[in-house]
């Protein structure tokens, strides 16, 4: 079974409301979105923030935020980590994963990165 | 303590084909639809709307980096886009990653489909592509 978020519908929002500036609706499903959302990026009290329009939009935009820095973040250190691997350099290969995993708060994202380093226990 | 409990991920580790870093730095840099056309469907012509001799000639005329691939090939270890060069960073960070998605054993995902999509976002989206697991622990 994937596990992976889906964040299309996130980004879809994202989209109208912080780039093409249509005001928030806090609809049932809006809220739904955006609490599951704030979950999937650690984002505590979510529904302190989800009270008013602008406090969701804030919400909104850091969640965003959240994810396209963790992504970058951790493409990156798996880029430098294959180059560490191929070079037969598994210390920093094994580095690379730790420093996304010392910094990152999304859980997706340290699940990949945690999974990367418990893969290198088998190199030397 | 709302912090989200981590679930384990349960990405399947069985890689869907290794392609060499030439095809998939082919497939990450042909210039237009045509010519990407082409060479994802390698021999057969007609599959892009054009007979043999209209695809060769097409392809006389795109600039690929082809040979600077194959040459890299024979030396793995750099991942060397410098012709590149004329891009944004973040553009050929997304060109590295497809390599990375496209090359390394285990990823899972439509690997062209996020570079198209990193480049529209300026971000890989690693829910659809990202890296499996070599092995599964309990």
């Amino acid at each position: 079974m994937d596990d992976s978020p889906d964040w299309d519908p996130v980004r879809a929002l994202a989209h109208s409301v912080l780039n093409q500036g249509i005001p928030l609706e806090l609809t049932d499903d809006v809220r739904s979105l955006l609490r599951r959302t704030a979950r999937e990026v650690a984002i505590c009290d979510a529904d302190t923030a989800l009270q008013t329009e602008a406090g969701a939009t804030e919400l909104l935009r850091e969640a965003m935020r959240r994810i396209k820095e963790g992504s970058w973040r951790l493409m990156r250190a798996l880029h430098r980590m294959y180059q560490h691997k191929r070079a037969g350099d598994f210390d920093s290969a094994r580095q690379e994963m730790r420093d996304v995993l010392a910094e990152e708060v999304v859980p997706f994202y340290r699940d990949v990165a945690a999974g990367q380093l418990e893969d290198l226990d088998d190199e030397p | 303590m709302g912090i989200f409990a981590t679930l384990a991920l349960g990405c399947s580790s069985s890689a869907t084909g290794t392609t060499s870093r030439r095809d998939a730095y082919a497939l990450a840099t042909c210039s237009d639809t045509v010519s990407c056309c082409i060479q994802r469907n390698p021999g057969v012509p007609e599959a892009c709307g054009l007979t043999a001799s209209e695809a060769a000639l097409y392809m006389a005329g795109v600039k690929t980096a082809m040979d600077e691939a194959a040459k890299e090939e024979e030396a793995p270890v750099v991942w060397d886009d410098a012709h590149n060069a004329d891009l944004p960073e973040w553009r050929r960070e997304c060109i590295r990653f497809y390599g990375d998605c496209k090359t390394e054993p285990g990823w899972t995902g439509p690997c062209y489909e996020c570079l198209r999509r990193c480049e529209a976002q300026e971000e890989w989206p690693v829910s659809m592509c990202k890296p499996g697991r070599k092995t599964r622990r309990k």
